[in-house]
């Protein structure tokens, strides 16, 4: 996201807010902070009472920068804020989303949806009445930082479906437009966590997100590999053809000696490249988030290419109008 | 052009005496009967075929004068006639010649030439062909063309003379005269050319029987000598060199060096010039029997300059052979057998070494043009494979937007012409997830939303620039976070930063480092340096960057060394301790993110442990730190680039031999090509580049000398201390020694302190008791407080606790403001004391403790109350002072009692090491490794001890020492300064 200085603003205000200081704009760049107790521990350990005129300068700006009193890219407070409003241990937060139909959908809709989500099926029946239920989901927010001798950062959301562990993109995409349903709404039966199985999922679906990302980097660290390599097995090559050419006149078994250090230190040196141009993707997870929607629970008889016919319990989203095998 | 009245060349004329030729050729006679010179072409019969000839013409104007042509030919097609005309200008004749040349064009395109003359001319005899040799390497058409302008020279411009051929025949005898040296110089002679005379034969023989080097010149036409030289050795240092010429003995004495070789034997080869294709040289040696004599003959290439280098060398040879001892009689002169067999062996050896270097050359040559073509056929493949995947891509998005549903597999990629290359693995590190278990589910998502805005920001706060610098305690210069913000982007975590001194390469050591921990890249990082500066280091990275280390210094370092390298995650340790081979196996088993090695200069020498140690250790960020790179040879700076990229320069060899002059082996062969791989790894900011300009610094020594009874007891008292020492164990006897010397040139209080627990305590009381020292502590007090009260007040520097008090008591009952920073001090209330000082001036009195951390650059007035034994400690007391944002002169006083070890300490300091206008970092690199860590302090107590008494005396060894290595390094910073001088930031 580029640097825009009234949305670093609006953030500062609305996160030290959330922190319980005062603020007040004075100016379009410039915030007011009055902050004692956690917020104030932005600027001393203790939470002191606190008071300071934030200016957020232009990205472009040049000169020397206060860091006490100035806000700009790579601000340390910038970070101290954003760290402040992160809980020290993760919550697993859970949120039913309001439900937006009453009546189950058409029979015929749902196994059309089938048989294009399953395209083998050769025979469908439902063997019992949609039921109205909850699907439940696992969504996201990772911080990704992907080291490959520099460093990249990138903010990921990703959802996965909990039966079934599949990256839901649709929901990831859409959760901030959710609604929470009401507190009367019907009573979710939230399913147990599964921290190991869900680690599993997660990793997978980050990969599968970062794939792109993986893309460009990858190919730039393996040019550079390329180049690393280059250079030292022709300096090593042309190092052992030299010393070959001197045993000639030198004592044989020294040489031999010679030959085989340089042949290790080449595999060492080969071997220490490769290791320093692997990428390796830490996740810092920022938020965690069980989702309850709206789902149709039923019994289906499929006939599916080179299968029996089998009785699958199976639920409908219709929010993501794709069957989940239960 | 006029037809000449005299004989015209008939074809079939065939020179008398001329040599029979069976193939097609040309011969070319300086013919003085026909007064020009005659060309003849001779066919592959052995018969003429074609003749012209070329004479003098002369005219009253001047472009007429010069040589006419005419040419005669009986083909069967008929005869032919040639007239041409050159003037004496050399571009007409040449080019005249290139006609004639190109008129008949022979197999055999080098014509024979020789000398015809009708009456004897020198060696040329009448009605007798003389061959005449052309100059080895000379072309035969050019050495024609050179002799044609010097005979159309001779015709100048008037009347023409009245018997055309009688003109010719005189000329061309003249002509024929100067080439055989008859006469004297030719009338006009040519700025521009020589004539090349006529060659002579040459033998040498390197006669060992006869103890003796002879040459002898022979005319090629005859068989007897004419010219014989002889060299002999004359006494013991001299040669003897005589010529015979005619008959007539000319000789010489010379000096027994190359120089007088070369005069003498050039002197000769210009006098009689010599063939060389045609020089030969012989080795005379007796036969075992001893009554014969036999000969071998050295091989020679038929170089020019080959044949005179063998006689150089044999006659150097034949001198060291005959080398007799002093003052023996000549006639016991040794001949050596085998000298002569040792200069074979050494021209052999020579010869080898220079095609080894040729080849050298010539495999290096292949291997950059076969990298080359590799690195373009790489180019090309990516090239191709680039363009094969755009088509894919273009291909696959037609057909996506014809048939969505259709799926075929892309086109394969066009296999790569490199190598096969390792895969660059990706792994993704999620920690196992732990989370807490809210009891009631979320009602909306702002909580959420605004933790997703804070890690957005967090994400998108990050920048290019150095995060840490705000959690720096550094003064920011630009020159330092360039160069950090160098090696974290172009040079990717590697690189030699070699600053010149003081301009804080430890800084930009500490600012990548801070920025790689910051970012979370770097988790255990290890720090080698000196054993003297491992506390330094460690100091450094706690004040300025907040970073805790674990120290070899520390017990911990010492007692448990593999908990000490598994569990620390930030370490400073000695460099001689990693070298250490248990260290060594316990540090490498353990993955360094960054190391970091100061004074890497010690690591010039590859074959050394230190070296060795730093190569096994596994990292992935390397800085190496130096301001002198190179101190002896390039290849110093060869082994540090290869420790951080092996390959960025070539094999040890090739190096060599692209890079390094053997005769100079600090001057690079190709300067240029040296800067552009070394800019790759290497950072090197110089006061010019980074516009650092300090004030200047000014010594001045206050001397107290003490009155008749203190100095009596000073005298008495070193006597009783002396034996008082010798009966304590060696390490006893120099802590004692140390400790009380140094508090004796302090103050009394600090003496009587230390005395307090001195082993002897009987003796330590008398002295006590005994010691008249308040009068001198008084007066050396007083002489403070004109300083004080001066602008901006005083540093006061002491080692001693005691003293720090009892001058402070002293000076605030002489009403001056006095500040105190010791040990004890709490780190908060530092800071304000330091403001209170620099707001009201005074005298601030520090000690060691005291000092870390503080920059003092306010105040421009110090003063060393005491002086410490260790060079680099009073370094970095006026570094404290001495430093960037320092605007006025520095005064830097010295306190020290006549007479005393402290006196004699100073006078070295301050005149052999110039200790006081040093930069500040530099006393380390001029002491080196010699008085590392406090080795000084040892020395000057072993000196002291040694004495008896004579410390002037026993310290003058040392200061000449310190002289000599302070020499040693303004040549090694000479170096730098010459090698580094440019610009390495732009590349």
């Amino acid at each position: 996201m580029p640097y825009e200085t009234g949305a670093v603003l609006d953030f500062y205000e609305d996160g030290l807010t959330a922190l319980g200081a005062l603020c007040a704009r004075p100016w379009h760049d410039r915030l007011d902070v009055v902050a004692e107790g956690r917020a104030a521990t932005l600027w001393n350990p203790e939470g002191a009472l606190h008071a300071a005129e934030l200016q957020f300068t232009a990205p472009d700006a040049t000169g020397t920068r206060d860091a006490a009193r100035e806000v700009f890219p790579g601000c340390p407070l910038t970070f101290r804020l954003a760290e402040a409003l992160r809980p020290a241990v993760l919550p697993l937060e859970r949120l039913a989303l309001d439900a937006h139909a009453h009546r189950p959908p058409d029979a015929a809709v749902v196994e059309k949806l089938w048989r294009h989500q399953f395209d083998d099926t050769k025979r469908w029946h439902l063997t019992s009445p949609l039921a109205a239920d909850f699907h439940f989901s696992l969504v996201v927010v990772a911080r990704c930082e992907i080291q490959a001798i520099d460093q990249h950062w990138t903010l990921r959301r990703i959802a996965v479906s909990l039966p079934d562990g599949q990256s839901d993109e649709g929901l990831a995409r859409e959760i901030g437009f959710a609604r929470a349903s009401p507190e009367n709404g019907k009573p979710v039966n939230w399913p147990t966590p599964e921290p190991a199985r869900w680690t599993g999922w997660l990793q997978r679906a980050l990969l599968q997100d970062l794939s792109d990302d993986l893309a460009g980097i990858r190919e730039r660290q393996e040019q550079r590999l390329r180049r690393e390599l280059d250079r030292i097995d022709a300096y090593f090559e042309n190092y052992a053809a030299e010393l070959t050419a001197r045993a000639r006149r030198g004592d044989p078994a020294k040489t031999a000696d010679r030959l085989a250090a340089t042949k290790a230190e080449h595999a060492r040196h080969r071997a220490d490249q490769v290791a320093r141009h692997e990428i390796t993707v830490h996740p810092h997870l920022d938020a965690l988030l069980l989702i309850a929607e709206p789902a149709w629970r039923a019994h289906v008889q499929v006939e599916r290419a080179h299968h029996r016919s089998e009785t699958l319990a199976a639920c409908y989203v219709p929010r993501a109008r794709r069957w989940v095998l239960t | 052009m006029q037809e000449s009245a005299e004989p015209s060349p008939k074809p079939g004329g065939y020179p008398e005496g001329a040599p029979p030729s069976i193939t097609p050729s040309l011969i070319v006679t300086f013919d003085v009967a026909l007064g020009g010179m005659r060309f003849d072409w001779i066919g592959d019969n052995g018969k003429a075929v074609a003749a012209g000839m070329l004479k003098p013409a002369a005219a009253e104007i001047a472009y007429l004068c010069g040589l006419d042509w005419h040419y005669q030919s009986e083909d069967f097609l008929g005869g032919e006639n040639w007239y041409d005309h050159c003037s004496s200008e050399p571009s007409s004749v040449h080019a005249l010649i290139k006609r004639i040349r190109r008129r008949r064009v022979l197999p055999d395109d080098t014509p024979r030439v020789g000398i015809l003359t009708d009456a004897d001319i020198g060696r040329a005899r009448a009605g007798v062909w003389l061959p005449v040799i052309v100059p080895t390497g000379a072309n035969p058409w050019t050495w024609l063309g050179r002799e044609a302008i010097e005979l159309a020279r001779l015709v100048e411009p008037g009347k023409p003379p009245a018997d055309p051929a009688l003109f010719a025949r005189k000329l061309m005898h003249l002509r024929l005269s100067q080439m055989l040296g008859v006469t004297g110089p030719i009338r006009r002679a040519s700025r521009r050319y020589r004539p090349q005379p006529l060659l002579f034969d040459l033998e040498v023989h390197f006669d060992r029987p006869a103890k003796c080097t002879r040459f002898v010149w022979t005319d090629p036409t005859k068989s007897k000598g004419d010219v014989t030289a002889l060299v002999r050795c004359h006494g013991a240092f001299q040669f003897q060199w005589s010529v015979r010429v005619e008959g007539a003995e000319e000789n010489e004495i010379s000096p027994r060096d190359r120089n007088a070789i070369r005069d003498v034997v050039g002197g000769w080869f210009k006098r009689f010039p010599t063939n060389a294709t045609t020089a030969a040289i012989w080795l005379l040696n007796p036969s075992p029997g001893g009554d014969q004599v036999t000969r071998q003959a050295v091989p020679l290439s038929g170089k020019g300059t080959e044949v005179f280098d063998v006689i150089e060398e044999g006659i150097i040879a034949m001198a060291e052979g005959l080398r007799a001892p002093p003052f023996a009689p000549p006639g016991d002169m040794i001949f050596a057998d085998t000298d002569f067999e040792r200069y074979q062996r050494r021209l052999a050896k020579k010869e080898e070494k220079r095609a080894e270097e040729a080849l050298r050359r010539q495999e290096a040559i292949a291997r950059l043009a076969e990298e080359r073509r590799r690195r373009e056929e790489r180019e090309a493949a990516a090239i191709r494979e680039a363009e094969a995947r755009r088509i894919a891509a273009v291909k696959s998005g037609e057909r996506r937007s014809t048939t969505v549903a259709q799926s075929h597999p892309l086109p394969a990629k066009v296999p790569r012409a490199a190598a096969p290359l390792p895969p660059v693995q990706v792994t993704i590190k999620l920690p196992p997830l732990t989370f807490q278990d809210p009891a009631l589910p979320l009602t909306d998502l702002r909580d959420f939303a605004l933790r997703e805005r804070a890690a957005l920001w967090w994400v998108s706060n990050q920048s290019d620039d150095l995060l840490c610098l705000a959690n720096c305690r550094i003064q920011r210069l630009d020159y330092q976070v360039r160069a950090a913000l160098r090696v974290l982007g172009p040079l990717r975590g590697r690189a030699l930063l070699s600053d010149e001194v003081g301009l804080g390469k430890t800084i930009e050591a500490g600012l990548v480092l801070k920025e790689l921990l910051t970012r979370g890249m770097v988790k255990r990082f290890l720090v080698l340096t000196l054993p003297s500066l491992v506390d330094q280091w460690s100091e450094e990275l706690n004040d300025k960057f907040g970073l805790a280390t674990a120290t070899t210094n520390q017990p911990g370092g010492r007692n448990d060394a593999p908990q000490f390298w598994r569990e620390n995650s930030g370490i400073v340790a000695s460099l001689h301790t990693v070298k250490q081979p248990a260290q060594l196996e316990i540090a490498r088993q353990v993955h360094w993110d960054l190391l970091i090695v100061d004074e890497a200069h010690y690591l010039r020498n590859r074959d050394s442990q230190a070296w060795q140690a730093v190569n096994l250790l596994p990292r992935q960020f390397l800085l190496l730190l130096t301001a002198t790179p190179v101190q002896n040879s390039l290849e110093e700076l060869y082994n540090l680039v290869t420790l951080l990229m092996p390959g960025q320069l070539p094999t040890p060899r090739e190096f060599r031999a692209r890079f390094i002059d053997p005769k100079r082996p600090r001057q690079p062969r190709e300067p240029e090509e040296l800067r552009r791989l070394l800019g790759q790894v290497m950072i090197r900011n110089t006061r010019a580049n980074a516009g650092i300009v300090l004030p200047p610094r000014h010594a001045e020594t206050v001397l107290f000398a003490p009155d008749e009874a203190e100095s009596a007891f000073w005298r008495r008292w070193e006597t009783e201390f002396r034996a008082c020492l010798a009966r304590l164990t060696a390490s006893q006897s120099s802590l004692w020694g140390r400790l009380l010397l140094r508090a004796a040139g302090s103050s009394p209080a600090a003496w009587r302190s230390a005395l307090a627990k001195f082993p002897d305590a009987a003796a330590a009381r008398a002295w006590r008791e005994q010691a008249p020292l308040a009068a001198s502590w008084r007066r050396k007090c007083e002489s403070i407080v004109p300083l004080a009260r001066g602008a901006g007040g005083v540093v006061l520097f002491t080692e001693f606790l005691e003293t720090q008090a009892a001058l402070a008591e002293f000076l605030r009952g002489a009403g001056v403001p006095t500040f105190v920073i010791n040990g004890a001090t709490p780190a908060p209330e530092r800071q304000p004391i330091t403001e209170q000082f620099r707001e009201g001036g005074g005298a601030l009195v520090l000690t060691h403790s005291g000092t870390e951390g503080r920059n003092l650059q306010f105040c421009h007035c110090l003063a060393n109350f005491d002086l410490p034994w260790n060079p680099m400690e009073i370094e970095q007391r006026i570094g404290r002072l001495h430093r960037l944002g320092q605007h006025h002169p520095v005064r830097i006083y010295n306190f020290v009692q006549a007479g005393t070890l402290q006196e004699h300490l100073l006078q070295i300091l301050q005149e052999k090491l110039n200790l006081f206008e040093l930069v500040v970092g530099e006393t380390g690199l001029v002491l080196g490794e010699r008085f590392s860590g406090d080795e000084f302090e040892e020395e000057i107590y072993r000196r002291w001890r040694e004495s008896e008494g004579r410390v002037a005396e026993a310290f003058a060894g040392l200061g000449d020492e310190l002289a000599a290595a302070r020499d040693r390094y303004g040549e090694v910073k000479q170096l730098d300064e010459t090698l580094f001088a440019q610009d390495y930031e732009s590349l």
